[in-house]
């Protein structure tokens, strides 16, 4: 072992592995902050000009990349609404509303360290815990998914706002939009109306930019809010200070804890980690009612279930040869690509690469903290540009962000028609959170239900079937029962406080 | 499904309707939002003709002047200049065949 460790150190050890790290974490912080372009563009991006770089340096550099992207997607979300990742997405439901305060500053300082953090514990994690968690993971069917997919689905409720009926009517019309296209099971189309672009389904991206971005835009130019308004100052404002980023600590803690837990799961994801870490920050916080309204807890929470993924994801692919998301299946093609098939043996045969492997991922978090203090300086620069510049050079990006996801000019109208769709809902008060939680946990819910009815044939006992599936059931029934509970608690306020008026 | 179906129909029943009234009876507020829709869909459409770069420079000089900027330079090298950076980012190093229209020919 220490001789794997030795080689493992003088493999990891050259200047190159660590301009490598250097630059990929740098390249992706900008790639993600560029709306619409996810973590798995920029390491696919990245991927081909790795072909000529050692096995160590090549890997190091993709997984750079992947943590940059993952972080850097928080600026965009934070500074101009728009999530540069899905991940970030829940990071824009504070990130934004405290830009607007003109705490850009602290927003971005709480996102950064509390990635920072995110990241060290979920490398941590893979480096203690990689055999224990993916060993657990494993046991995982498609009942234990389902089971935990339902009860990701219960934050909808936190994140709906003052009425928890719009926020399920939002969830239903994600759940449907998330239905449109091929039947995973028998390929048949749905909701496709003879469109072979339909058939495909609607892409992620495009929806969401299309669901954040332009509304705030088109809502903006339609109000004649712009030019003298000042909305951001990013960048401005008072840094964050260590006192404030105490209070922040068990939270930052709890959320990267949910991201390894999630992260190595395979399938799930960075944006339900966010979402799952913000609902439980929510849950557990003295101020719940700030929360969509500028909280930094929420960014915290948000940005460290959000990076404490990605660590973890490496858990399956490494131990097991599994990759966990679309970034770590391009990162699996980048192994084989060098000829090394990760999975028990890589453990066995290619122990000093994964020992350096280890050592480059442990530095890329420190480095995550240089990059990002450079790019929150460098991207300050947007509070100057007034919104009669900024929102068209917005748009651009939404346009570029929307079509290179899939090369497909398809994927701008969906934007645009997303957009129609999200002003809509903000003229009525509907929030859009919960339509995207649903967009993305529903294609894993009907996936992991049909799965297992399946295999049960028919069979919904099959959903209680082991003490994972009670466990997940469990916090699913807590979860509804106090939201109902609370829900009528609030009805009795508001009713006593009516009556309190009219009397 | 039909639960949140009902829930729905159940929202549009309790939905804010004096709000939504307020904040769109105003026509002109009501012409400026769907007048800008028609030029993001237009640009869209614009695509195949002119290419990606071609709608990103009409986006750019048809909002920027709807918002009210009125420096003519800046804006034309707004215009110029972030398309073109985005086509060859994009073109150069993502390898994505961004489509020029009939820059092309």
């Amino acid at each position: 072992m220490f001789h794997d460790i030795e080689t493992g150190l003088m493999l990891f050890l050259s200047v190159q592995n660590i301009v490598a790290i250097f630059g990929g974490v740098v390249i992706g912080v900008i790639i993600g902050a560029i709306p619409g372009m996810g973590a798995a563009m920029a390491v696919a991006i990245g991927l081909p000009f790795t072909f000529y770089m050692p096995p160590v340096t090549s890997i190091l550099m993709l997984t750079g990349i992947y943590k940059g992207a993952y972080y850097g997607g928080s600026i965009s979300a934070i500074l101009i609404n728009t999530p540069g990742t899905p991940a970030a997405a829940c990071t824009m439901l504070d990130g934004h509303p405290l830009s607007k305060q003109g705490r850009a500053r602290e927003a971005l300082d709480a996102a950064l360290y509390s990635s920072c953090i995110a990241d060290f514990i979920s490398n941590i994690s893979l480096i203690f815990f990689a055999g224990l968690i993916a060993s657990w993971a494993l046991k995982f069917g498609p009942p234990e998914f389902f089971m935990l997919v339902v009860f990701s689905m219960t934050i909808i409720a936190s994140v709906s706002g003052d009425s928890l009926s719009k926020g399920f009517a939002s969830a239903t019309a994600g759940f449907l939009a998330a239905t449109v296209g091929q039947d995973l099971f028998y390929g048949t189309g749905r909701f496709d109306f003879g469109s072979t672009n339909l058939l495909g389904g609607l892409s992620l991206v495009p929806v969401l930019i299309g669901l954040f971005a332009l509304p705030d835009i088109i809502n903006r130019y339609a109000a004649g809010e712009f030019g003298a308004q000042v909305v951001r100052s990013a960048g401005a404002g008072a840094a964050l200070t260590w006192g404030q980023f105490k209070k922040l600590l068990r939270t930052v803690i709890r959320g990267s804890l949910f991201g390894v837990g999630i992260g190595a799961i395979p399938g799930i994801g960075g944006a339900p980690a966010a979402f799952l870490s913000y609902s439980e920050a929510r849950r557990n916080s003295k101020n719940p009612e700030n929360f969509g309204k500028g909280e930094l807890e929420g960014v915290a929470a948000a940005e460290s279930g959000n990076n404490g993924v990605c660590g973890a994801t490496l858990i399956p692919l490494l131990s097991l040869g599994v990759p966990g998301d679309i970034v770590t299946a391009v990162l699996l093609g980048a192994f084989m690509i060098h000829g090394l098939q990760p999975g028990p043996l890589m453990f066995q045969q290619n122990m000093d690469y994964i020992y350096a492997i280890y050592c480059g991922l442990l530095l890329s978090s420190v480095f995550l903290f240089v990059s990002g203090k450079i790019a929150i300086r460098y991207f300050s620069k947007i509070s100057e540009i007034p919104d009669r510049l900024l929102m068209p050079i917005v748009l651009v990006l939404c346009f570029f962000g929307a079509f290179v996801i899939n090369n497909s000019l398809f994927d701008v109208f969906v934007m645009i028609s997303a957009g129609v769709l999200g002003l809509l809902m903000l003229r009525a008060n509907v929030p859009t959170a919960p339509f995207l939680i649903a967009f993305v946990l529903g294609p894993l819910f009907e996936n992991n239900l049909r799965r297992s009815l399946l295999i049960s044939r028919g069979d919904f006992d099959i959903f209680l079937r082991g003490p994972i599936c009670w466990f997940f059931l469990g916090l699913s029934v807590l979860t509804i029962v106090s939201m109902f509970l609370r829900e009528r608690k609030r009805r009795k306020m508001v009713r006593t406080l009516m009556e309190g008026e009219g009397g | 499904m039909v639960f949140g179906i009902a829930i729905s129909i159940e929202a549009l029943i309790r939905a804010d309707v004096q709000t939504l009234k307020v904040k769109t009876h105003n026509s002109r507020n009501y012409r400026r939002l769907v007048g800008g829709f028609a030029v993001l869909y237009g640009a869209g459409a614009l695509v195949t003709w002119i290419g990606l770069p071609g709608a990103a420079f009409l986006i750019v000089i048809v909002l920027g002047i709807a918002f009210g900027e009125r420096r003519w330079w800046l804006l034309l090298s707004i215009a110029v200049l972030l398309p073109l950076v985005l086509y060859l980012f994009f073109s150069q190093v993502g390898g994505v065949p961004i489509p020029l229209g009939l820059l092309d020919d």
